[in-house]
């Protein structure tokens, strides 16, 4: 009890007076991988309209136009991972505006044999909350708009039904990823599909039929995260006070210490486990930051990466297990060769570029490593 | 001193020395809403009192639904709980004494309560520090109300001195009681 009173006490202390946690960036451009067989980029939160959206999303376009001309013929995969249109998700009364939002991810994916993109619901794409009646149709319009943008090209919403199945893309012949949305999950929304017993029974189906295969697991709510949805806040950078209290006792079912978020992280966790397929990592959007961070659970995926911050921006603070955090806008992009899937990030720097900022091999079972970046103004 | 610093400093200080001039500088009308002899320094306990009130009564709601989906949902419920308790508090003024021992009274029960709530979670909860977080508010609130209706019934209101009104300030004085 003396030991509760003391770690909440010195937890609040030491939220008081933390300052965040900053990395030193790569000072070179990681070596281009001769034989790249799949690229997933990762995009989240790109649904606000900013101006670090619109850098961020040229990056990617860019990136991709690279992509062919380094690895022509070899396929790769754009996941926006969720809150595609912020804040209350598709309206057709405010169609201009909101599908505006969507065509702008939408034109990154460049109409080419071998390249897809893949858009993942996130919270904000649900309407207003749990008991809006309009959250499904939400989803469905933003379905027919994507589809009317994409007009021909390889671009889509998944999952693809209303029951919200999970999705297993192939992007290469060992390289899948399989797309859940965690938002129909924190809503459990009474619906004729089986309820959440039955989509954890999907997804360890899923997850079962791609074993000793490489696997992403796609969702927008991330499972572990140093920003303010893992209750990374400090009380006075994040005044006011009852948003602090409010974070800090998981009163939003957003944030990962509320009892239907943490209940579904353990569902994950062991429907992981049971699947008997351990994914490479999870990659989210939800916080507004770039970070990859290893997972301290032996059993669990190895990595989580957070790529939330196409459009919006806020504080990553250093956790157990964090290789590199940032608040910068940007993305991230996993090259799998042959025996390694390496990560890189990608942020927009003060002079408007976007760069290569951290770079490491999620390849751990294959004897690679993943080494913390160091930090700023620490000797090396 | 960096400008992050001064910053920071301002932020504790500002909330600190508004608090203070509430206690120590206490104008006489002010403290006229508040029966003798609480006074201003009552008023101050019973916000605070109330702000730990709502506050616990949002998270418990909150947990018990496994967490809010939207800001307005919380904030429902946080200004029912705030108004709830400071409805409360005031209306006690129809006996100062009682209102006195109610105010402190719950202000040091949501002190009790929190440790009370802090313990219990030791022993059944889930070992987060999400849920330390939830059950020291929730302990808090449930605090607030146990101490306050202790330090309420178990004034002696025949020390009162004289009557008192709910409220009198110089615009408004509606005198309830003897």
């Amino acid at each position: 009890m003396i030991r509760s009173i003391a770690l909440i006490s010195a937890s609040a202390l030491l939220g008081a007076c933390a300052s965040n946690t900053s990395y030193e960036s790569t000072s070179a451009p990681p070596l281009p991988l001769p034989t790249v067989v799949a690229s997933v980029y990762l995009v989240g939160d790109a649904g606000d309209d900013s101006p670090g959206r619109d850098r961020v999303l040229a990056a990617v376009r860019s990136d991709l136009e690279d992509h062919r001309g380094r690895h022509p013929g070899t396929p790769a995969l754009v996941a926006f991972l969720g809150d595609n249109i912020y804040d209350v998700g598709a309206r057709p009364e405010f169609r201009g505006v909101d599908r505006e939002l969507l065509a702008a991810q939408v034109d990154v994916v460049p109409d080419a044999p071998g390249i897809q993109g893949i858009f993942l619901p996130g919270n904000h794409d649900w309407g207003k909350g749990a008991g809006d009646p309009d959250g499904q149709s939400a989803i469905e319009v933003q379905r027919r708009w994507i589809d009317e943008i994409a007009a021909g090209r390889q671009l889509r919403l998944l999952p693809t039904d209303s029951c919200a199945a999970p999705a297993v893309v192939d992007v290469a012949r060992d390289v899948h990823l399989v797309f859940i949305d965690t938002e129909w999950l924190l809503r459990r929304p009474n619906d004729p599909c089986g309820g959440v017993d039955r989509f954890y029974e999907r997804l360890e189906e899923a997850l079962a039929s791609r074993r000793g295969g490489r696997l992403i697991l796609a969702a927008h709510h991330p499972m572990t995260t140093g920003g303010p949805h893992g209750g990374n806040v400090s009380l006075f950078e994040n005044v006011p006070i009852l948003y602090y209290l409010a974070v800090k006792s998981g009163m939003s079912v957003q944030d990962l210490g509320s009892g239907r978020y943490s209940d579904m992280i353990q569902r994950l966790r062991r429907v992981i486990r049971e699947s008997g397929a351990v994914p490479i990592a999870i990659a989210s959007g939800h916080d507004h930051s770039l970070q990859v961070i290893r997972m301290s659970d032996g059993d669990g995926p190895y990595f989580q990466l957070v790529s939330g911050s196409a459009s919006k921006s806020s504080a990553a603070k250093r956790i157990e297990g964090t290789r590199y955090a940032t608040s910068a806008h940007g993305y991230m992009r996993l090259d799998f060769t042959g025996d390694d899937v390496r990560v890189v990030t990608y942020a927009l720097a003060d002079d408007d570029a976007v760069r290569p900022v951290f770079a490491c091999s999620l390849a751990v079972e294959a004897g690679r490593s993943c080494p913390e970046a160091r930090l700023r103004g620490r000797s090396p | 001193m960096s400008r992050e610093r001064t910053i920071r400093i301002a932020r504790i200080c500002v909330p600190v020395a508004t608090v203070a001039l509430g206690i120590g500088g206490s104008p006489s009308d002010a403290a006229g809403q508040f029966s003798h002899p609480c006074g201003l320094e009552c008023a101050v306990v019973l916000g605070a009192v109330s702000v730990t009130f709502a506050t616990g009564a949002t998270a418990a709601i909150g947990r018990l639904e496994g967490g809010y989906h939207t800001a307005p949902q919380a904030a429902t419920v946080w200004i029912i709980g705030f108004t709830a308790a400071g409805v409360g508090g005031t209306a006690l003024s129809v006996r100062g004494v009682r209102q006195r021992d109610g105010i402190y009274g719950a202000a040091i029960g949501a002190i009790g309560g929190a440790v009370v709530g802090l313990a219990a979670e030791a022993f059944i909860g889930h070992g987060t520090s999400s849920t330390r977080w939830a059950a020291s508010l929730i302990g808090a609130a449930a605090g607030v109300l146990v101490g306050g209706a202790v330090g309420a019934l178990s004034a002696d209101p025949t020390a009162e001195p004289h009557a008192t009104p709910a409220f009198s300030t110089p615009v408004l004085s509606i005198p309830i009681g003897r």
